[in-house]
């Protein structure tokens, strides 16, 4: 019993009964009580073990519980030491003698949430991934991706992407970005990869003239003095670029800058590096999660104007004493090459994924001779094998491209650029899409609602855009001892990551099914419909532009290849928004939904190609960062000359950016036999172990790895029997 | 429906708007490209004139489609239309 003169010392000046005296004393005795049953005696035996994250069996400290919520939240030392108290008191009552880490902080977290520390507890969240999900990740394949295999490296990029999506979400970008994305208003794209920048276009100059010595690495190599050395450095430079982009990796001018090398080698041994070339780029599963490296490799039949007076550097990086344009037929043996190898395919006959070989066509591949030879030729293989991309350089257009459609329009200090091709590098730093159809049934049918809630969006994607850049120059920040140092590493007294130079893309998915919701037609049913499309993509052109001059970023606009945005957006909004089913394309009993594309026709609409190819092409001025048009040959094989007058009239007649032929095929893993067309059994042995290969946004792989969305879509696509 | 694209602070396209009547021409519509109005510039998309439009303005896209540059091109296809 406390004594009555403590708990007059208690309340001090407050007049008491006799009665009172002893009510008081019984309730400070309870509150000191209850103190004394709160705190354990640490020298006694709370007998609890705790599993840790860094792996390790502690014994039970409640001043880490402390020390945790100092470290991380910003409440005060005596809220700290109350919440410890009130979880060791939990923990004792449960009897539990082994209790993990994780376990503790959410219990934490209760209590932070039970005093509406809201801030403090999202400050103090644990990231990770339930138990049931590892596993599931670990048995099945994640087809979010379908150029990754399943295996362990990509089960290890999975879950690293989830927890860095979870970071992403809560502490790089800002709530109302944050929300937008999870309702599908927009995609923030590789969300897994916020640490990195998106895709990046360079030049072999660059190890050619530098060699091959990278922050971290293990050995550094001078300037390569043979072209498969040179190779070499190429491959393992992409690997590297790769683990620092979340991206493609794009190699500008290839044969032209592997050409001082050539100078002198005999035919087989050409043979031989382009085969080294495409298979080295086809099979090193190096990348995240175990894919092959993303390559595009840019290639021209001519030497490109602004590279022709350019000082060729040559073996052990030194300047040959010649430009570029004296090595014309070295690059075009070079190329020519590359394509034959293209057109054998792999071991089994089957097309290489990559890597991807973009030809530039321009004025001044017309007036070059053998164009016309050559042009035959790579169409040869693009009705054979598909790879072909065709990239239409208008004018003095002159471009970079990467990805399946992402280029870099070349400017004027580009060219003034061009005297030191190693510094022409580009990247683009983030691709934020909008969800077109969302938009429409928003807007039911307003005009004015519509634009309004468009200029919306897209001024959020540009806060996306400003938050990621923000953190990403915070990484750069840290320099040679920070995670980007490969993009901090300056060799030619500038950052390898040229900021000054990094685009910020808005993407787009579904404008056909915005169209059709607010106009009642599809974009190839009507004129009309046509132009208020060119009329969505001119006004987010306009924002675009706009907010690129308010924040001085570069904020162009990309045809989004929406590989799973468009299966995302679909199912999301299936979900929200009942109207959706008016226009979503696809199956869906079997949950095989997707949205058009970016500013795509319908895929199943029976147009001419070349009429396809005209007016998805009146969008493509408009979208700077790069657009595509798919010509789906499925089963058919129309011939090399039929191609070749078709690109020739795509170039002349159309605005079109960029045009690839997809083929259909079916390898038979039972014979090793390859046939056109996509079948369920080989039609050869009977065996029905085969692989369907086709495109699926901007590269070959196998249909087993796609998404519904897009298998929903493979479904749907009318394919071309012939082309004109 | 002939369509005149031009642009603010562009020399020749302001010679052609005070040298010539435009209001007194049927059928004709003069678009401004400057960064507030989307339906000129999705018409110069519909028109391909979008990378014309880099090089030279104005543009004068005819009834038929024909794309015609030039101020001179310009001023006698317009007074031939005003005829």
């Amino acid at each position: 019993m406390i004594s009555l003169t403590f708990a007059r010392a208690e309340a001090p000046g407050l007049k008491m009964s006799k009665k009172g005296e002893i009510a008081m004393a019984s309730l400070i005795e309870m509150k000191e009580f209850k103190k004394e049953s709160l705190r354990f005696d640490e020298t006694t035996d709370l007998a609890l073990f705790v599993r840790t994250s860094s792996e390790a069996m502690d014994g039970w400290d409640r001043s880490r519980i402390v020390d945790a919520l100092l470290r991380e939240t910003f409440i005060d030392e005596g809220t700290a030491e109350d919440i410890s108290l009130e979880v060791e008191n939990d923990i004792k009552r449960s009897g539990i003698k082994v209790i993990t880490a994780p376990l503790v902080r959410e219990m934490v977290n209760a209590k932070l949430i039970e005093r509406g520390l809201e801030g403090a507890r999202r400050l103090h969240t644990r990231l990770g991934v339930p138990l049931y999900d590892v596993d599931q990740l670990i048995t099945r394949p994640n087809k979010e991706n379908a150029n990754v295999p399943h295996g362990p490296e990509a089960t290890n990029l999975t879950l690293a992407e989830n927890i860095k999506k979870e970071y992403a979400l809560l502490n790089v970008f800002d709530q109302a970005v944050g929300d937008a994305h999870m309702r599908g208003d927009i995609h923030l794209h590789d969300l897994g990869f916020v640490d990195r920048p998106y895709c990046s276009g360079q030049s072999l100059e660059y190890i050619k003239k530098f060699g091959l010595n990278l922050p971290n690495s293990l050995a550094m190599a001078k300037p390569a003095k043979h072209p498969e050395v040179l190779l070499a450095h190429m491959v393992k430079f992409a690997a590297a670029l790769q683990s620092h982009f979340a991206g493609a990796i794009g190699w500008d001018a290839v044969n032209l800058f592997f050409a001082p090398y050539l100078r002198g080698l005999p035919k087989n041994e050409v043979r031989q590096l382009a085969q080294m070339l495409i298979f080295e780029f086809s099979q090193q599963a190096v990348a995240r999660g175990g894919q092959a490296i993303f390559t595009d490799i840019n290639l021209y039949w001519e030497v490109p104007k602004h590279f022709e007076n350019v000082p060729a550097i040559g073996p052990g990086g030194e300047f040959t004493g010649l430009t570029y344009a004296d090595y014309l037929p070295e690059a075009q043996n070079f190329v020519w090459t590359l394509f034959d190898i293209f057109r054998e395919g792999d071991g089994l006959g089957r097309p290489f994924f990559f890597p991807k070989p973009l030809v530039h066509i321009t004025e001044k591949f017309f007036a070059t001779p053998g164009h016309e030879e050559f042009l035959h030729h790579i169409c040869d293989i693009a009705t054979e094998k598909g790879n072909t991309y065709y990239v239409f350089d208008r004018g003095e257009t002159a471009k970079i491209s990467e990805c399946c459609r992402l280029s870099f329009k070349l400017e004027k200090s580009d060219f003034d650029d061009a005297v030191q091709p190693w510094k022409m590098r580009y990247s683009a730093m983030q691709n934020v899409t909008i969800n077109l159809p969302r938009i429409a049934y928003e807007a039911r049918g307003d005009d004015t609602r519509l634009f309004e809630l468009l200029t919306d969006r897209i001024t959020l994607a540009a806060e996306a855009h400003l938050q990621k850049k923000a953190f990403i120059e915070r990484l750069l920040a840290l320099g040679e001892v920070g995670p980007l140092a490969l993009l901090t590493m300056d060799r030619d007294g500038e950052p390898y990551l040229r900021m000054h130079r990094v685009t910020y893309l808005i993407g787009m998915v579904g404008l056909n099914e915005m169209v059709q919701y607010h106009t009642g037609e599809e974009l190839h049913e009507s004129e009309d419909a046509l132009r208020f499309g060119l009329r969505v993509i001119a006004h987010m052109n306009l924002v675009a532009a706009r907010l690129a001059k308010k924040h001085r970023m570069r904020f162009v606009l990309e045809q989004t290849p929406a590989e799973s945005t468009a299966y995302r957006f679909a199912k999301l909004d299936m979900k929200l928004y009942p109207q959706a089913q008016r226009v979503v394309k696809g199956n869906l009993a079997l949950d095989e939904i997707y949205y058009t594309n970016s500013t795509l026709f319908n895929v199943g609409a029976v147009i001419d190609p070349i009429d396809r190819v005209k007016k998805e092409g009146l969008f493509h001025p408009l979208i700077e960062a790069g657009s595509l048009t798919h010509v789906w040959l499925g089963e058919s094989h129309p011939s090399p000359d039929s191609l070749a007058n078709f690109v020739v009239k795509v170039f002349r007649m159309t605005q079109n950016d960029q045009v690839a032929f997809s083929p259909e095929q079916t390898t038979c893993v039972s014979c090793g036999r390859t046939v056109r067309g996509l079948h369920d059994a080989c039609p050869f042995c009977g065996s029905d172990k085969v692989e369907q290969i086709t495109r699926i946004t901007g590269y070959f792989t196998k249909v087993s790895s796609w998404n519904k969305g897009k298998r929903g879509e493979l479904r749907d696509r009318y394919r071309n029997g012939r082309l004109c | 429906m002939t369509v005149l694209f031009t642009k603010e602070g562009c020399g020749k396209c302001d010679w052609v708007k005070k040298n010539i009547n435009l209001d007194s021409i049927d059928g004709l519509k003069v678009l401004q490209l400057d960064g507030d109005d989307p339906e000129a510039l999705a018409m110069l998309a519909y028109y391909e004139c979008v990378s014309l439009s880099e090089k030279q303005l104005p543009i004068l896209v005819s009834e038929n489609r024909e794309i015609i540059t030039g101020v001179g091109h310009i001023r006698k296809y317009l007074e031939g239309l005003a005829v």
